[in-house]
């Protein structure tokens, strides 16, 4: 191979330098997308691993409506009774389960006033259950009425201007409530600022008489899978509904996860190939700049075929040129695509959300290497071809 | 003498539309070992279709062309590249150098195509200052004269040392002076160093170095006179 080719390469881009430093910054856009939306798309996949596995695999959540949908629906819709709770602690391999109410209420603390997600804890369940444990005080217990544990960022003064402390009293919908304890950091801001009271008073403030969701928990030794495809055959036919008809939605927190997963892959490839297309409009601009320089410089294509070049030399030429435009974007792109990332890890950190964490992944980066590299080559090929097959006598006669 | 380039009967057909332009009307032509060869004749009249076949950068439409007794037609592109770059320097009358490049990384052009590269630094300082351009190898060709770059290319196509130089209107782009003291460098590397030149022109000044001149009309050669005076003297 014909290496001194390359520094030639290299120096015709130098030769026309803003033209190929524009033609990198199109390239630079396109990958420092791609690595950008690849880390966050792998961060959020760890974050939701790591609270996987804070919280116990035997977790099942049995909500109405179908699908994703009835998790943000069960805030609003009341589909459950305690009779379909009773049902479920039946059901065998349920070690217990309990029903909840999931509600935004307004909370006041010393004059100030907030919104915020208040849970109606059952008596079965606790606050532990969940994997997040009690940094302060104690748990609610069976026989606590107007009390609450509150999340981590209330408790640190992330809420409200004062911190609420143990032993404080909070108004919930006009009710006042006293704090008996406090959770550990979930890691999302909507996690750590709830507010956990019994469910008796839930239903009493929020005058419900059914809950937003079920909560159960399998027995130990059980694949909750299979458990949780018990509770919702039970539910079915208590229910009168054919198989696939289900208004309600049985899930382990493991397939709760994985739906999640699920859909943020979706996301992330929708992201990563938006990116993409940015990376493809890189790679006309390289496609362009080539077609460009190869009319510009056809008297000297002419020339060097002359004195002896071979049409494979002066494709080389082209494609080194090209690639060296890709690889130069890759990699300034994927520096920068990795400060973003750490900057939207930053950002989301700032409001609130501390589970995004990204790693600097060296598959994603040498992957945008290769990418930016290869879209260098293939866009640089059909110029250089192009270029290369030019008949040296009419290139010479070029004006 | 050695018979280095021939052509048998070529022809070089130009089709634009309708309209068929006959560059090369049946050439028949041979080139010997030490030959200084003009070819003159008015513009249009094919003498630089003519010198392109001989050089290799062209092919003939009909006939064929040997070189060192190989029919080239019949040769890949790449084998005659490699004649090009080896056997063969061309010299242009727009000098053609590479804008970007320095002296020294021009005249170093042909080795870079050659794949036989090694660092051969001193022998371009050397080619350089036989042209008369020491100490202006760093210079890039728009801070050069015309006659300067015309030095620049002459070196560059003896980078390879071939045993042909071929220019086209060398001396077009230049005032009377600097195209005789081109002319001398060619005749130099003619006597000195028993190069075969090929020149193509329509002043018959420079053709008076040639030793042979080739007179072309319509693409066929009109006359082939052994030696310039006489022709001149007929004149």
């Amino acid at each position: 191979m014909k290496l001194k080719l390359l520094k030639f390469a290299f120096e015709n881009l130098k030769a026309r330098k803003l033209r190929s430093w524009l033609t990198i910054i199109g390239v630079i856009i396109g990958i420092a997308s791609v690595v950008t939306f690849m880390l966050i798309g792998s961060g959020l996949q760890s974050s939701i691993k790591e609270q996987f596995e804070k919280i116990g695999a035997d977790i099942i959540l049995i909500y109405p409506g179908k699908g994703m949908t009835g998790v943000m629906g069960a805030a609003s819709a009341d589909k459950f009774y305690q009779k379909d709770v009773d049902l479920i602690k039946k059901v065998r391999g349920v070690e217990k389960a309990g029903g909840m109410i999931y509600k935004i209420a307004k909370v006041e603390f010393r004059k100030e006033t907030e919104y915020t997600f208040v849970i109606g804890m059952p008596d079965e369940i606790v606050i532990s259950d969940f994997g997040v444990s009690i940094e302060h005080g104690r748990e609610l217990q069976k026989n606590d009425k107007y009390s609450s544990v509150v999340g981590y960022e209330i408790y640190n003064a992330n809420f409200f201007d004062k911190p609420v402390k143990v032993g404080n009293d909070i108004s919930i919908q006009g009710k006042s409530f006293n704090v008996v304890g406090s959770a550990s950091k979930i890691g999302s801001r909507q996690d750590d600022t709830q507010i956990y009271i019994p469910i008796k008073i839930a239903k009493e403030i929020f005058n419900e008489q059914g809950y937003s969701y079920i909560m159960a928990k399998s027995k130990e030794g059980l694949n909750p899978e299979n458990v949780a495809s018990e509770i919702k055959e039970e539910l079915r036919k208590e229910r009168n509904l054919k198989r696939g008809e289900e208004d309600f939605t049985v899930q382990t927190y493991r397939q709760l996860l994985e739906t999640f997963s699920n859909i943020l892959g979706i996301v992330q490839m929708v992201f990563i190939g938006i990116a993409a297309i940015s990376l493809i409009v890189g790679g006309i601009g390289i496609m362009n700049t080539m077609y460009t320089s190869v009319v510009e410089r056809t008297r000297q294509i002419g020339t060097m075929k002359a004195i002896g070049a071979k049409n494979f030399d002066i494709l080389a030429i082209f494609v080194f040129e090209s690639g060296i435009i890709g690889l130069v974007g890759g990699v300034i792109g994927a520096v920068l695509g990795v400060l973003a990332g750490k900057a939207v890890q930053f950002a989301s950190a700032i409001g609130g959300y501390e589970l995004l964490k990204i790693s600097v992944d060296m598959n994603v980066i040498i992957l945008g290497l290769v990418f930016a590299f290869v879209v260098g080559i293939i866009s640089g090929l059909a110029p250089a071809i192009q270029a290369s097959k030019l008949n040296p006598v009419q290139a010479l006669r070029y004006e | 003498m050695k018979e280095v380039i021939r052509l048998e009967n070529v022809f070089k057909i130009y089709i634009n539309g309708k309209t068929e332009l006959r560059a090369l009307n049946g050439v028949d032509f041979s080139v010997k070992e030490g030959d200084f060869i003009a070819i003159m004749g008015a513009s249009g009249s094919g003498k630089s279709t003519m010198l392109h076949i001989c050089g290799l950068l062209d092919k003939p439409t009909k006939g064929d062309v040997y070189f060192e007794g190989i029919r080239a037609t019949r040769l890949s592109d790449s084998q005659i590249a490699e004649i090009r770059n080896k056997k063969i320097g061309f010299v242009f009358q727009q000098f053609n150098l590479i804008p970007h490049l320095s002296a020294l990384e021009n005249v170093y052009l042909p080795k870079l195509f050659s794949g036989t590269e090694n660092n051969e630094e001193g022998e371009v300082y050397k080619l350089l200052k036989s042209v008369g351009l020491e100490g202006k190898e760093n210079r890039r060709p728009n801070e050069l004269s015309g006659g300067e770059q015309q030095r620049v290319a002459i070196a560059r196509a003896l980078m390879n040392n071939p045993d042909i130089i071929m220019a086209d209107e060398p001396t077009g782009n230049l005032d009377s002076k600097t195209g005789k003291q081109i002319m001398e460098i060619l005749n130099n590397l003619h006597k000195n160093f028993r190069k075969t030149i090929l020149i193509v022109t329509h002043d018959p000044q420079i053709a008076k170095c040639a030793e042979r001149v080739i007179s072309i009309k319509d693409g066929r050669i009109i006359k082939d006179h052994n030696t310039a005076k006489t022709y001149l003297w007929r004149k």
